[in-house]
């Protein structure tokens, strides 16, 4: 006979690849947000010497 | 050792978490500046929508509860597209590749992170109890008498509030009193009213105040009394369950 437990479900380890997943995403964020912030500063810098 | 590692960095990332965000958009915050003394409006008002989402949105990271890393990277993509749209000045459709970007870049940075389960929203206050609404009415006819410096309001008002505290005790005697309460406590209330406008009080109300006060002790007395008598015949019957038994 089979003994049934209820025990709580633990959840799965993350992969062991995880770090590049975040360095992945941090390289999206730098490109998308950081560089729409270097364009604005440009344009920033360009408006004040028009 | 690498799984232990992992889950070390996970911890520290987790601790940390949100206050990298803002570095992301800090251009924002020079641009906004130069933009400002330019008199470029544009400029300013992307910049500071940009910066305060991604700021708000590295608040939401760091309370860490469950959804909120989906909730910071919209918060992140909408702060990209509308920075992009105003103060990168890119048009309408490079701000939403980069704002998908932003949202697609924000999950993948903060993936693995434990997250909180929300708290259980606070139970539902408890309904008020049968007395609770005559217990209130009373409470402020009380007032009434006292501030009214009314003897006879005042006793008859103690007579009935040892109704209800008799009743709070047992509340199975309620439905034998509940016409007592909905007649004898709305009479009460009515005079109380008059006489807080200020009525001249008849002659005929001391008596009645009088008749109310008797009254209420008489039903204490009667539910007393049906008490004592349901207590006789419990008695009665193990008495004679006892006697058919053969134990006595």
């Amino acid at each position: 006979m089979s003994e049934t437990r209820n025990l709580p479900e633990t959840a799965p380890p993350p992969p062991l690849h995880t770090p590049l997943v975040w360095a992945w995403g941090s390289a999206l964020l730098f490109a998308t947000l950081w560089l729409t912030g270097i364009i604005a500063m440009v344009r920033a810098v360009i408006g004040l010497f028009d | 050792m690498p799984q232990r590692v992992l889950g070390a960095w996970i911890g520290l990332r987790g601790r940390w978490r949100g206050y990298g965000l803002p570095l992301y958009a800090s251009p924002l915050l020079l641009a906004g500046l130069l933009g400002a003394l330019g008199g470029e409006e544009k400029i300013v008002l992307g910049s500071a929508l940009g910066f305060g989402l991604t700021l708000l949105a590295a608040r939401v990271l760091r309370r860490g509860r469950e959804g909120d890393i989906r909730r910071a990277s919209i918060l992140v993509a909408v702060a990209t597209g509308l920075a992009a749209h105003y103060a990168a000045g890119l048009g309408t459709i490079y701000p939403f590749i980069l704002a998908f970007g932003a949202l697609y870049g924000t999950r993948l940075a903060y993936r693995a992170l434990p997250e909180t389960p929300a708290p259980e929203p606070p139970p539902p206050p408890e309904p008020p109890g049968p007395l609770a609404e005559s217990q209130a009415r009373l409470g402020r006819i009380q007032a009434e008498a006292a501030r009214l410096n009314h003897a006879g309001l005042r006793e008859t008002a103690a007579a009935m509030a040892e109704v209800l505290e008799d009743l709070d005790a047992h509340p199975d005697r309620l439905p034998q009193a509940r016409r007592f309460l909905a007649v004898h406590l709305d009479g009460l209330e009515r005079i109380a009213t008059r006489l807080a406008a200020g009525a001249d009080a008849p002659a005929s109300l001391a008596p009645l105040l009088a008749e109310l006060t008797r009254a209420a002790g008489e039903l204490r007395g009667n539910l007393r009394r049906h008490e004592t008598e349901n207590l006789e015949i419990q008695v009665k019957v193990l008495s004679d369950r006892l006697r058919e038994e053969g134990f006595r």
